[in-house]
């Protein structure tokens, strides 16, 4: 009788936990918009009053937003001070190692190529131009998603209680 | 006949009727048929031996056969 309530109370915990996993990718993928976009817009502030090298910037972006957003800037920063690739093939390559790290989704990581192939590609008025093109995309991106989660997040996690419940009561 | 299985109908019925409930919510409409029909199911074979016993009671009490 012990061991039945015991089971029953592990296949609970579990199912719960399974259905918030489920519901911090929606919740992860906010939080990482928003990041990328404080730290697109530090870049910005970066080359347009401090014309600092792209390079130290990144690490230095990367270093001070934590999390995902900043471990790509500073991966970006790092793979170009030590090669000496071209600085969209270094974004690309940072973006692929960052890949099953976050929980952006394809659209995001779209935006995310394009701004790196532009990147190396200008001078500091297109570059600033862009970033604040790159910046208003993000943007969108960040409310739809915001939409998203105030759907799916309560939902995922209900589902999971509630699975959970009913599988024990089914098998028990 | 235990009692524990009507019990267990219930809940199960409670946590459908819920789970249609958050479904609804959250506009996934098409989910929630689909679980209401999923908890209907596992009512059945929960339920399955005892309407067989059911079904040949009646038919040797009304010798039907």
């Amino acid at each position: 009788m012990f061991v039945k309530i015991l089971n029953s109370f592990v296949i609970v915990i579990a199912s719960t936990l399974l259905g918030r996993e489920l519901a911090n990718k929606y919740v992860n993928r906010v939080n990482e918009l928003s990041a990328l976009q404080v730290a697109l817009s530090r870049l910005e502030t970066e080359i347009e009053h401090y014309a600092s090298r792209l390079p130290e910037a990144m690490i230095r972006i990367g270093n001070s937003i934590g999390g995902t957003a900043g471990k790509l800037f500073y991966i970006a920063g790092q793979s170009l001070t030590e090669k000496s690739s071209t600085l969209s093939e270094v974004w690309n390559t940072s973006l692929d190692l960052m890949k099953p790290e976050w929980s952006l989704r394809q659209e995001d990581s779209k935006i995310l190529r394009r701004f790196g192939d532009q990147l190396g590609n200008s001078d500091r008025e297109g570059q600033i131009r862009f970033i604040r093109l790159t910046l208003a995309q993000l943007h969108d991106e960040e409310v739809k998603a915001r939409a998203a989660r105030e759907k799916y997040d309560k939902m995922y996690r209900s589902l999971g209680l509630l699975g959970g419940i009913a599988l024990a009561i089914i098998l028990l | 006949m235990n009692v524990e299985i009507i019990f267990k109908i219930a809940a199960v019925g409670i946590l459908v009727a819920v789970v249609n409930q958050v479904l609804l919510k959250a506009g996934r409409e098409e989910l929630a048929m689909m679980t209401t029909l999923t908890g209907l199911v596992i009512v059945l074979l929960m339920v399955i031996n005892l309407i067989s016993q059911l079904f040949q009671s009646v038919k040797s009490i009304f010798r039907l056969y």
